[in-house]
């Protein structure tokens, strides 16, 4: 805590026992201010007194704040860029075992989806501002303390909440600091640390969460599915498969040994697991040394019923910052992160599409016993999958980040300082894939015995992959921060960085293993042996640097630059420029408005900015030969190589142009503020395939052009509220809201195209699809006037004539107008405390967004073939006897996937995080010689509104809903500090 | 100041080879001169293109494209042709087995790349030489199923790159295909020895086999509407250049589609432990845990012969019996062709040391992949294996062979007018060992019929039927026929009835036009060219 004598320049800071030194005038009415970044400073009278007992409350503004940027930090008043920031207390809310799922709805413009529940691949995708290319990937660059990291093992959503100290996202040109890959943002993550002169503290929290799948999917029980079958080959003239008598069963149940009922998804999905969440913290400092150490657990149980799955996870991290003296600083970083995950053989995806195609006519499990039944598909039981019994895949994975830091100020220039960074990532991964055999059961009923029949796995078999990668990223940059005359201040460096990545992998395998009792590679027949490996390098050189003007806060002038090189791009192609500029005038500290009392804060601010994306494959300039399976001859495989794309010499980065105009302001004695936000971005020069416009016959394999042009517009706005209205009440009250659209100013399109079928003018990623307008009905077929497809018979999904030819061909595919990105999201979260108690309510919703149901919930004739369909396309199907059914006939030829017929509004509303919390008083605490303690209930995705509940299928969950519902969360926990 | 230039000099050791950083070389890909000066990249590029004649994943794809099977799941997009409702947008659909247009130009451009490259490459000219017959043989095979599957093709020798012209590419005539692959065959028969030192890698006789067929295919009715008997007489000429090349009929007509080294197998599809085959997996009898995709129709089934050498149904959506036959309805797997029983498991049939159970709720027709047909194939099935998904299965798959080689010379002979001939070879294949047939002793029409009939057996399964009815223009019979399966129920005495289903919907009856003589070339690739590719008539 700082301390200084009110109207002078005096002033010192505590020590670690909280005393302080400090000459005072003689004069009685001396006044001391206390204060302390992110709290309001607290003006106490000093005279005569040598006790000062100070509790500052924290900062209402936050105008005082110090805001991570890229390279550096700023205050708050000075920032000319739109940036959305997040601090410790509100990323810790959520219970969720994923990071990143647990901001949704925090950050104003940043989308956040958690597309499937399966612990430890939730697969959430984070996206700034919307979307803005085509096919690269549109995730925003990650920075953890300074260094730019993007392991796949989960670098932000995997951290440890507890280690986070803030985050901010950097949405406009304030990112064209980081050049060529800020194109789609960059989040900026800053680790917690200790603070000098503090005494040592320790934290704990402890979490304990039930989970389970916010909903199970709404199958066909049997009898809607057998009654569809039926009805399907009746309307085609085939034998029914099923008679009535067999049908009735079904639907009173009175023969459940013959005639069941099953539930696939609940024969594999558990209703309740647990999981665990825990942190140790130490933290402190003397005068030289600081220090943060901290170790963190989660446990994630199986989804499934006896699953032998889970998801662990160990961190820790030791961050220490020493002063070497007056003019150098040193910092030294580690972290170290372990994950042991055991899953399924098939992935979550796998599962899915097991239970999915499963029957709900046959058993799970023989009646009475725990016998898995003999289903066909290779007699695979998706039960031995996920209980172990099959094997598993056991995934060891674990992270080191090294890093260190030099500051040191150069004692003859006032200002001047020199940062050097240097970090040293090591990613690796030991995958083992082992496949066990199991066995599946027939009943002979006359005999009442069960035939065990081997699954589908023949013979134990092990595969292994090994991966390891490292991450090298050194930089160097001159700083110089100067405030002359007391109002023109200087904030300027400029920088050098380099990034290289290398990676190896190697794969083994072998098969007819004696036993499962060994699931060692030595242990296995070597006869059956493969392997194989191979590596990978990257590069990146950049050269970048900042000068920030600013007169007395109030008007802000701020430049950015970045000269950056990518080893993707050839040569002369190599390096891009990517400027940026912004501005800032607080007319609030204008004279003129001193008198408008209402008003606290009033900034405008506005940027420019040029950035990059350079994420596609690497060396898509060069004509190489990539190596292929090749054939067999003799009976030997002979291996091949083959054209990898045909080369495209002049690839390079893609370009986005960024405008941004803001408001901050405050009002109210601060007690409401708002930010708004309207921006821009065209993107041009954008990586894609002319796979519309090049015909196949040309036998090229495409590389990534420089031919894409995009547009990205929207608004953001962010309001808040908060008040005391008494000494043991207070709230806060915030909302957010995005609307984001993008547009494709130019693609490649096929040649011959329907004005409505262009993808220009509508959003990336608009579905080509045919408009179903209901259901086609005798008359319709014998109608030859209505336009129809080759086969069409009544009850097919009726299909628009776009183009009006009488026909109905690909031509009358009709570009969608929107996507599954959404174009409104918005947030709600409400802070309320009384007394001791506190109450915490985080809600997402996201608007103007479909989703396609994948074909196999609705189309049981796929290439797997047979499997069950959603309850929903049952109810009011079209057959002779129900001629207006809404639903078209089943098993048709057509197929119904390529038609808006599975277009579900994937809008939604979303009770997201709440919590409820009691800090123990602190008498009560102290008594018992801690320093804080709280114990909370809180939960995620605790309610939703939206549409798609008569699916049984979460608005968010990828794959047209084929994949695990995100799960909830019910969690107690418990927070101490001493 | 000591840790000043501490820094100094950490951050010169750090970044010393900064100007060199961004030249990283690919470490998974070899350079483009490299592939052509070193001899055994450019063998491994030679290798790679034999996919272009098939895969690993769509070798056996094509059977499911004809009346002798029934394919439950929709694989590779069968029912668009099953019926008939193809279109030029739904044939894209279709597996690369069928629709053979993207793979096959993208193995033309490979080719074309090589023969770019190769004059100018310092390999061994002895080399190169082989290397370069091999590349013909693949073209052509690759040109083959080009034109089989829809007529005449663009012949395209530029090897393209990103911004060149293809504006002017069109479809090139039907004679002006055939001319060039038999051109590419000959070439390839003058400079590679009959049998290659590799097995099944191109070799004379493979190349002799694939000529025999494509003149076959040129000669037959659908492309050779005048009967040009020239046409007959190359086809009869290029089937019988095989007939002294050491080539025997096999000996068990079950096991030698397991034998890699089988005595009449040509060329072969080969697979290995490390690339295998899963075709026993993928054809085996549900109740193994085979997953069935491919199951014999009633149609099949109702055309292998009696004993006796009649064809015991004449209408299979009927069951009309032929009272000529000693068959019997209701014991209707007696007294029938011995390839019968070598090709399919029926109901009572013996898989290894149990019998197969088609009927309602046996053993083979409960779980969700079994057989609606009643029937499983046989044919290619490695018993000894046992039928495990997880097993790496090495069985070939037969694309040229003896037996055929017989039946295109038959055909032939017969259409040049020499019935006897034409018997005499058809009669070869019957009474090959263990078979056994009676011979044939019609003539005119029906002597036809017989060679046609022949076909459908011996080769039943073996991607022919599509083609064959096609050529023959016979496909608006055969594919306005449904195709049908058997119930079988169980008596409570033993005996099992034999309910004949429908399994096929009404458009397949209805909506057969000639059109569907030939694929359309995908709509995609029409739009693509600007109509300078021209669609096939009738689509």
């Amino acid at each position: 805590m700082s301390v200084t004598v009110k109207g002078t320049q005096a002033g010192t800071t505590t020590n670690a026992d909280g005393q302080f030194q400090i000459s005072v005038p003689s004069t009685s009415n001396v006044e001391l201010v206390f204060s302390f970044v992110g709290y309001e400073p607290k003006t106490i009278k000093a005279a005569g007194q040598t006790k000062f007992e100070v509790v500052l409350e924290p900062s209402v503004t936050g105008l005082e704040d110090i805001v991570v940027v890229g390279y550096g930090t700023q205050k708050k008043e000075v920032v000319t860029g739109a940036i959305t920031t997040i601090k410790a207390k509100d990323i810790g809310l959520s219970p969720s075992g994923n990071m990143a799922a647990g901001l949704a709805g925090r950050l104003s413009g940043v989308i956040i989806n958690t597309r499937s529940g399966e612990p430890g691949s939730e697969n959430t995708t984070i996206r700034v501002r919307g979307q803005s290319s085509f096919v690269g990937p549109n995730d925003p660059l990650i920075v953890i303390d300074g260094i730019p990291r993007d392991e796949d093992g989960g670098i932000l959503t995997r951290l440890d909440p507890q280690d986070i100290e803030s985050m901010t996202v950097l949405k406009d040109a304030s990112a064209a600091i980081y050049g060529a890959r800020a194109a789609n943002g960059v989040i900026l993550v800053t680790t917690k640390r200790g603070i000098a002169g503090k005494k040592p503290t320790i934290g704990l929290s402890y979490n304990h969460a039930f989970s389970q799948p916010t909903r199970l999917e709404r199958m066909a029980d049997s009898y809607s599915y057998a009654r569809a079958q039926n009805l399907a080959n009746e309307i085609r003239g085939l034998t029914a498969p099923w008679t009535d008598e067999e049908l009735q069963k079904f639907k009173d149940g009175s023969d459940p040994v013959h005639y069941p009922n099953t539930s696939w998804f609940k024969a594999v999905q558990k209703t309740w697991t647990q999981q665990d969440k825990a942190n140790v913290q130490l933290s402190g400092g003397s005068d030289k040394i600081a220090y943060l150490v901290s170790g963190g657990l989660l446990k994630q149980g199986t989804p499934y019923n006896n699953g032998a799955m889970k998801n662990d996870m160990y961190n820790i991290r030791s961050n220490i910052d020493a002063k070497i003296n007056d003019y150098i600083k040193v910092t030294f970083d580690l972290f170290g992160k372990k994950t042991n995950r055991i899953s399924s053989p098939l992935s979550s995806l796998g599962v899915f599409s097991w239970v999915g195609l499963s029957a709900p006519t046959v058993h799970a499990v023989w009646p009475g016993t725990d016998y898995p039944t003999n289903r066909g598909w290779g007699n695979l039981s998706v039960l031995a999958s996920v209980t172990g019994e099959a094997g598993a895949v056991t995934t060891t994975a674990w992270s080191q980040n090294g890093q260190s830091t030099v500051d040191i100020k150069i004692p003859w220039v006032e200002g001047l300082s020199v940062k050097g960074s240097f970090a040293y990532d090591y990613f690796g991964q030991l995958t083992k894939n082992f496949q066990d055999v199991y066995y599946v059961y027939d009943y002979d009923e006359p005999n009442n015995t069960y035939k065990k029949i081997k699954g589908h796995v023949g013979a134990p078999q092990l595969y292994t992959e090994e991966k390891r990668t490292e991450f090298i990223t050194g930089n160097a940059r001159l700083n110089y921060l100067r405030t002359f005359r007391e109002v023109h201040t200087v904030d300027a460096f400029v920088g050098f960085e380099q990034n290289q990545t290398n990676g190896t992998f190697m794969t083994g395998f072998r098969s007819n293993f004696p036993t499962g009792a060994l699931q060692e590679l030595n242990a296995g027949d070597a006869n059956t042996q493969t392997n194989t490996g191979g590596s990978v390098k990257t590069a990146r050189q950049n050269y970048f640097g900042r000068a920030l003007y600013s007169y007395a806060n109030k008007y802000m002038l701020q430049f950015q630059f970045r000269y950056d090189g990518s080893q993707n791009f050839p040569k002369g192609n190599r390096f891009g420029f990517f400027p940026g500029i912004s501005g800032g005038w607080t007319l609030s500290q204008e004279n003129f408005m001193s008198s408008v009392h209402w008003l606290n804060n009033f900034k405008l601010r506005g940027s420019w900015g040029k950035m990059g994306n350079d994420a596609v494959a690497a060396f898509q300039y060069l004509t190489m030969y990539g190596l292929t399976s090749g054939a067999v001859f003799n009976g030997t495989q002979y291996q091949g190589i083959a054209q990898s794309t045909v080369p495209n010499p002049n690839i390079t980065w893609e370009t986005a142009e960024t405008a941004d105009i803001g408001i901050d302001a405050a009002f109210l004695n601060n007690r409401l503020t708002l930010e708004f936000d309207w921006f821009k971005t065209n993107r041009s020069g954008i990586l894609a395939r002319r796979q519309a416009s090049i015909p196949s016959f040309t036998g090229l394999t495409l590389p990534s052009e420089n031919i894409g042009k995009t547009v990205n517009k929207g608004v953001e706005l962010m309001l808040g509220f908060r008040d005391k209205p008494s000494k043991n009440f207070s709230y806060n009250v915030s909302g957010n809201a995005t609307f984001v659209r993008n547009k494709i100013v130019y693609m490649d399109e096929t040649p011959m195209a329907e004005a409505y079928q262009k993808q220009e003018g509508k959003p990336i990623g608009a579905a080509l699809r045919y408009e179903a307008i209901g259901i086609y009905s005798e008359a319709d077929i014998a109608d030859t006037k209505v336009a129809k497809r080759p086969g069409t018979i009544a009850g097919d999904i009726k299909i628009l004539d776009a183009n009006g030819d009488g026909v109905i061909n690909s031509l009358d595919r009709v570009r969608q107008r929107l996507t599954n990105i959404p174009e409104i999201t918005y947030g709600l979260n409400i802070y309320l405390s009384w007394k001791q108690f506190d109450v915490m309510l985080g809600c997402q919703g996201q608007g103007r967004v479909v989703f396609y149901l994948r074909d196999d919930w609705v189309n049981p004739a796929t290439s797997n073939g047979g499997g069950n369909i959603l309850q929903w396309w049952t109810d009011d199907t079209y057959s002779t006897d129900n001629p207006n059914g809404t639903k078209p006939r089943l098993g048709t030829s057509n197929g119904i996937g390529g038609t808006t017929f599975t277009q579900v509004n994937a809008a939604f509303f979303k009770l997201k995080n709440a919590e409820i919390g009691y800090n123990l008083s602190d008498r009560a605490v102290r008594k018992v010689g801690l320093e804080r303690a709280r114990i909370y209930l809180s939960g995620t995705n605790l309610f939703s509104f939206d549409k798609t509940r008569v699916f049984g299928i979460d608005p968010e969950v990828a794959n047209g809903g084929w994949d695990l519902n995100p799960l909830r969360l019910i969690n107690i926990g418990a927070n101490v500090s001493f | 100041m000591k840790t000043i230039i501490f820094t100094g000099l950490l951050s010169l050791v750090l970044f010393s080879s900064c100007h060199k950083t961004l030249d990283i070389n690919p470490t998974d890909r070899y350079p483009d001169p490299l592939v052509w000066q070193d001899e055994n990249l450019l063998k491994m590029f030679v290798n790679q293109q034999y996919n272009g004649i098939n895969t690993i994943d769509n070798f056996y794809e094509i059977m499911y494209f004809s009346d002798d099977n029934f394919c439950k799941y929709n694989r590779g997009g069968v029912n668009i042709v099953r019926d008939n409702i193809l279109t030029p947008d739904n044939v894209s659909s279709l597996t690369s087995a069928l629709n053979v247009w993207d793979i096959s130009y993208s193995t033309i451009h490979n080719i074309n790349l090589y023969f770019q490259n190769i004059s100018a490459s310092t390999v061994d000219e002895s080399v190169k030489e082989d290397l370069t017959a091999e590349m013909k043989f693949v073209r052509a095979y690759v040109y083959a199923k080009l034109i089989w599957s829809y007529g005449s093709v663009p012949i395209i020798e530029d090897a393209y790159e990103i911004n060149s012209d293809w504006s002017q590419v069109k479809r090139n005539s039907w004679d002006e295909c055939v001319a060039y692959i038999v051109k590419d065959l000959d070439e390839v028969i003058a400079s590679l020895p009959s049998r290659p030192a590799i097995r099944n890698r191109a070799g004379g006789d493979a190349a002799r086999a694939l000529k025999s067929r494509v003149l076959l295919y040129d000669a037959s009715l659908l492309n050779n509407p005048d009967n040009d008997s020239d046409k007959w007489q190359k086809a009869s000429d290029a089937a019988e250049d095989l007939f002294d090349k050491g080539y025997t009929l096999a000996p068990d007509y079950q096991k030698m589609f397991i034998d890699v080294n089988c005595s009449e197998f040509i060329f072969s599809k080969e697979f290995s432990e490390t690339y295998p085959s899963y075709l026993t997996f993928y054809l085996g009898t549900a109740g193994d845990g085979g997953r069935a995709w491919v199951t014999p129709s009633v149609n099949i089934v109702d055309a292998y012969e009696t004993t006796d050498g009649e064809i015991p149904v004449t209408n299979s959506e009927l069951g009309t019996v032929n009272p000529a036959s000693i068959y019997n309805p209701n014991d209707p797997y007696a007294n029938r062709d011995p390839r019968f029983y070598a090709s399919i498991y029926y109901n009572g049939s013996t898989f290894v040391n149990r019998q197969i159970e088609t009927f309602v709720g046996g053993y083979d027709a409960t779980n969700q992949d079994a057989t609606i047909t009643g029937y499983y194939i046989r044919k290619f099935i490695e018993e000894a294996q046992g039928i495990v998904g997880t097993k790496n299965y090495t069985a070939p798959f037969p694309l040229f062979r003896l037996s055929e080689m017989y039946l295109n010379y038959a055909e032939a002979q017969y259409h040049l007018g020499n019935e006897d001939k034409a018997r005499e070879y058809v009669n070869k294949i019957r009474s090959r060992a263990g078979v056994n047939m009676p011979p044939i002793t019609e003539g005119g029409t029906e002597l036809l019929d017989r060679i046609y009939h022949e076909r459908q057996i011996e080769l039943a399964f073996e991607g022919h039927r599509y083609f064959d009815v096609r050529r023959w223009k016979i496909a608006d019979e055969i594919e306005t026929t449904h195709i049908m399966g058997h119930e079988i129920t169980k008596n409570p005495n033993g005996t099992f009835t034999y309910n004949r289903i429908k399994l096929t919907q009404d458009s397949r009856k209805n909506d057969w036009t000639d059109a569907f003589y030939r694929l359309p070339i995908p709509f995609s690739e029409i739009q693509k060219s600007n109509n300078s590719l021209v669609q096939n008539a009738g689509y």
